[in-house]
């Protein structure tokens, strides 16, 4: 690929300084607006993670002292904890849905299409109704899955799905996985597009059954689309906020708790934005540490 | 005979993935359907009903009488639409421009593009506003817009990145030798080609955009400004949830988002040839 | 690794200049004078005014005339919620009254309302006036932002309400807040199912157990809706059960050194019988550790448990949802064990220093706190009336409102700590986690960390 740009380069000897522009000329207005907009905000987030401050007149500088008191809290780290099972297993089941709906659908079948479209449905509501919707459905009183549970035999007595330490890490998660799935399929789904039907069909004669298509062929090459894919869905879901807080507010005896939820409330409830700053900052690095991760797992081998 | 035998477990494989999938989908929103025609009273009973006993659409009338619904759709629908078209072309550029040239600087402009998504949005509010502030951009639809390109060019980009890589470099240099400039070799050549990448990743804006609350919430002062999602999360009262109006509002709030998907799939749903490039 | 270093470069001079560009906060400016360019000369002396001390601006605010078009901006989650059209009849009347008048609502959902203040504050780009939540009032007082209303209100004003509504509307002293109505906590009960009891009254925490015990039966009917999610709604009931048995959760020693009675053994003792009401007693409907307010109203309106520890406002809601309940409920103040208690919930809007105008806000605040209105407003949304002489009225000699009237003799003082949320949240975790099977040693140890933490943290 590299030796490839080379030889283009070659191509037009006389355009030499031009093409040593284009490239620049391709990303300018992304690299504007992100610098226009984001870095000032990152910026001003790691800025106040140095002061203790009420973000209004009062400031002063606190050094490292925020650090050292949220890393010397165990209930920071227990939900940065916390935050990684959730992240991992919502991020795992959107995956193996959404891949395995992808293939189901981007077969030419009669219905296909409808079934496309209910399948995308649970990612076009917003976050808070569908928290709503489902602390209702798994109410204990008269919810929806405990009345079919309960008429079919299936349970003895109500379940409090989302009040059991047993149950509720399990509901969150799963509800977050319903939530999010679509995203994967439909870019599961968009990258099928680009792999060549010809390839399938060479692997297939050579005997090649569905198992090896999906982990030599298919996966491959959609890996490029998948790993931008995985990589975000992870970061998004290791800061998610709203499904989890209106479901359980990280209880019940914190089983739920995800760091988002303490930033909040240390920045908006106890008005400790210094330190909530902090925690931010923790979460930042993480996140970039995580991505550098998948980059260097899924970078191409070329 | 055993290709008809493989053929007919992928079948069953197939449509009973999508069944049960389609179940667990559709009893929350069926569920939602129902509240929303439910009247008020009725949205509490015990035990829950499928079908209300007395079926109203008054929700759905209280949603453009009785609350700015239409000021409501009216903002989204300018924001979202602007925001994904700009996001999306612009995207498009950078994931042309990463993939067909070499030039300093190339990995540090995709680490700097991601590194946006990785800090926790609670501690942006803050900044957010100050730099919209700075620009005179507060309570506008302009800023509303330009926070949600910086929200959506990231993931955008880099799945464009993702796409324009499948695409080998030969076509491009193909047509450049054939006496296309670089610019029609990207419009004409290339990005054809990326066109499911582009409408999934147009989708995404549009789902993201449309649905974004917080931002939203804290940028626009203006009832007439406000957004949709906005005006759904209102009906999330602290003291009370209007059941059936937040259902109905959610509901209405989706059928642009239906419309938008069904539009845009057909670009990544052409069949397993359609879009393929034959190398 | 020159080429990272150049970008990081780039991105932080940016940064830098962003960072002094916003410290300056030019466009606020601009916008601003802006507005006062279509003022009077006298009015630009009146900013300058406002900008150095907030006692000047007393004296700018008398000379405003009348026919001088004033716009005030108020910051509101009512607005958001069912009582919106309650509030903006009150202000649509106010403007027909006062023709130069004009009154703009910026419409905030109540949990967003207190970082929606901050960020503005952070622009300087406040409001006239906000909506306060008390749990918000002591980060107000140390931010500055909140002017004391008193001299723009009257002695007239103040004097038609209880001294200690005043004192919840304050914070070391200065009055945050105009009150405009109140929210006390109290029990309410079905008056119908106490009628089938071998019980006529809730007096002691004892009373309360076993009519809560007498209420349920176990299958589809319980005592006592308990707010068992560790959120600010239930804390706040939960803050109320402990003070009844004497708990003072922070307070200030003779010293004046913050000290708190959360390690105290009538604090554990509160907070086992607390959670015994679910775990030994069975009063409490399934699934205490999810239930919320909005659930356990609902648990209430459908006839599922008997008792509820709430403000007032619930009386509303629970009605609404269930109209036969209509005369079939009753209110006592908070049992007593060692005391009877409330929190008052005195609420209101607070007039920021950014207000041009707070003697035409502090009128208009006035309004809205008068007799007529507020009884207007009690009667469609259960939030009660701070002035005395409103609060005889017929309305509330009723057994539903009993309690709630009753109670505000017994009213204790909001503690002005400026960690108490994080006080509370404290009381959160341990209830929250003993109704999920934590041991009481283990919650009462958990406590003591973070609460000592916590104190040793504001006396650095």
């Amino acid at each position: 690929m590299k030796t490839k740009s080379h030889k283009q380069e070659q191509f037009q000897p006389s355009k030499m300084s031009l093409s040593e522009l284009t490239p620049y000329l391709f990303i300018f207005p992304v690299l504007l607006l992100l610098v226009m907009l984001v870095v000032y905000p990152l910026s001003y987030g790691v800025y106040i993670s140095f002061f203790d401050t009420d973000l209004g007149k009062n400031w002063s500088f606190a050094g490292f002292r925020n650090y050292l008191v949220i890393f010397t809290q165990d209930n920071f780290l227990k939900n940065i904890w916390v935050t990684f099972k959730f992240a991992f297993l919502v991020v795992a089941g959107h995956f193996v849905i959404g891949i395995l709906l992808g293939l189901a659908l981007n077969q030419k079948k009669r219905g296909t299409t409808v079934f496309r479209t209910i399948l995308v449905l649970p990612w076009l509501f917003p976050d808070v109704v569908i928290a709503l919707i489902f602390k209702w459905l798994a109410n204990p009183m008269y919810g929806l899955f405990n009345s079919f549970l309960l008429e079919h035999g299936l349970i003895e007595k109500q379940i409090s799905w989302l009040g059991s330490t047993q149950w509720a890490f399990a509901v969150v998660v799963l509800v977050c996985i319903w939530k999010g799935y679509p995203m994967v399929l439909v870019n599961v789904l968009a990258a099928l597009q680009s792999v060549s039907s010809d390839i399938l069909e060479a692997a297939r004669v050579d005997g090649a059954n569905a198992v090896q298509l999906l982990f030599r062929i298919i996966l491959p090459a959609i890996k490029p689309v998948l790993a931008t894919t995985v990589i975000l869905d992870v970061v998004w879901w290791f800061k998610h906020y709203t499904i989890v807080e209106l479901l359980t507010s990280g209880g019940p005896n914190s089983v739920t708790s995800i760091v988002s939820i303490g930033i909040y409330k240390e920045a908006f409830q106890y008005f400790k934005f210094g330190r909530a700053a902090a925690m931010a900052v923790v979460v930042f690095v993480i996140c970039y540490l995580i991505s550098k991760v998948f980059r260097k797992v899924l970078s191409d081998d070329e | 005979m055993n290709k008809k035998r493989s053929g007919m477990i992928n079948n069953v494989l197939t449509y009973g993935a999508c069944l049960i999938g389609s179940i667990f989908v559709l009893v929350p929103v069926l569920w939602m359907v129902s509240t929303s025609l439910k009247t008020e009273p009725e949205t509490f009973a015990i035990p829950p009903r499928w079908i209300p006993e007395t079926v109203t659409l008054d929700s759905y009338r209280a949603m453009w009488v009785d609350y700015p619904f239409l000021y409501y759709f009216r903002n989204s629908i300018i924001v979202t639409l602007a925001a994904v078209a700009i996001s999306v072309s612009i995207s498009c550029l950078t994931g042309y421009g990463v993939t067909r040239f070499r030039f300093k600087g190339k990995e540090s402009f995709l680490g700097f593009v991601l590194l946006t998504q990785m800090f926790p949005s609670v501690m942006l509010l803050v900044p957010y506003y100050k730099v919209l502030n700075t620009y005179g951009l507060n309570n506008t639809l302009i800023g509303l817009g330009l926070v949600y390109i910086s929200f959506t060019v990231p993931f955008c980009s880099w799945m464009m990145v993702g796409y324009f890589k499948t695409v080998p470099l030969e076509l491009d240099e193909a047509a450049i030798i054939d006496g296309c400039s670089r610019w029609q070799a990207f419009t004409r050549i290339t990005l054809p080609i990326v066109i499911p990448g582009v409408s999934s990743s147009a989708i995404y804006a549009f789902v993201t955009c449309w649905n974004e609350y917080m931002f939203a919430n804290l940028l626009m002062a203006d009832e007439k400004l406000k957004t949709v999602s906005v005006g759904i999360a209102e009906l999330n009262g602290y003291y009370k949830i209007m059941w059936n109006d937040l259902m109905a509002s959610s509901v209405v709030a989706s059928i642009p988002l239906v419309i938008g998907f069904i539009f845009l799939q057909k670009y990544f749903i052409g069949g397993l040839t359609a879009g393929a490039v034959k190398s | 690794m020159k080429k990272k270093l150049l970008s990081i470069l780039l991105s932080a001079s940016m940064a830098a200049t962003l960072l002094t560009g916003c410290g300056g906060g030019q466009p606020a400016e601009s916008q601003g004078s802006d507005a006062a360019e279509e003022n009077t000369a006298e009015d630009d002396s009146q900013n300058a005014g406002s900008a150095e001390t907030s006692g000047d601006t007393a004296e700018a605010g008398d000379t405003a005339s009348s026919d001088e078009e004033i716009t005030l901006r108020i910051m509101s989650s009512i607005q958001t919620e069912g009582e919106a059209s309650l509030e903006s009849a009150m202000a649509e009347q106010y403007m027909a009254d006062h023709p130069n008048i004009k009154i703009e609502y910026i419409a905030v959902a109540n949990n967003d309302l207190n970082a929606q203040i901050i960020t503005l504050n952070s622009s300087d780009d406040l409001p006239d006036a906000f909506y306060m939540n008390t749990a918000f009032m002591p980060q107000a007082k140390s931010m500055g932002i909140v002017i004391d209303p008193t001299e723009y209100l009257g002695d007239d004003f103040l004097n038609s309400m209880d001294p200690s509504i005043i004192e919840y509307a304050s914070t070391d002293g200065q009055l945050m807040v105009v009150p405009w109505f109140m929210v006390p906590i109290a029990l309410i009960y079905r008056a119908d199912w106490m009628g089938e009891t071998d019980y006529d009254t809730i007096e002691t925490m004892e009373d309360f157990r076993n009519v809560g015990k007498a209420f349920t039966n176990g299958t589809d009917r319980w005592g006592f809706a308990l707010v068992g999610l560790q959120n600010g709604s239930g804390e706040a009931r939960f803050s109320q059960y402990v003070k009844a048995f004497g708990v003072d959760e922070i307070y200030q020693d003779d010293s004046g050194a913050w000290v708190s009675d959360l390690t105290e053994d009538k604090y554990r003792t509160a907070l086992q019988t607390f959670v015994d009401l679910d775990l030994v007693d069975g009063i409490v409907p399934p699934g205490a550790t999810e239930t919320g307010y909005p659930e356990a109203v609902t648990y209430f309106a459908n006839e599922q448990a008997g008792m509820i520890i709430s403000g007032s406002n619930a009386l509303g809601a629970i009605v609404s949802q269930n109209p036969e309940l209509d005369g079939k409920l009753a209110s006592v103040p908070i049992p007593s064990q060692d005391r009877h208690v409330t929190n008052l919930q005195v609420s209101g809007y607070s007039i920021t220093t950014a207000c041009e105008h707070p003697q035409e806000m502090a009128d208009f605040l006035k309004y809205m706190a008068d007799k007529e209105n507020a009884i207007t407003f009690a009667a469609e949304t259960g939030r009660m009336p701070v002035a005395s002489d409103a609060l005889e009225d017929e309305m509330f000699d009723t057994p539903a409102y009993q309690g709630f009237v009753d109670c505000i003799q017994y009213a204790l003082p909001y503690p002005t700590y400026s960690g108490y949320s994080e006080v509370q949240d404290i009381m959160g975790e341990s209830y929250n986690s003993m109704l999920s099977g934590v041991s009481i040693d283990d919650a009462m140890a958990q406590v003591e960390s973070r609460i000592n933490t916590l104190l040793a943290e504001t006396t650095e």
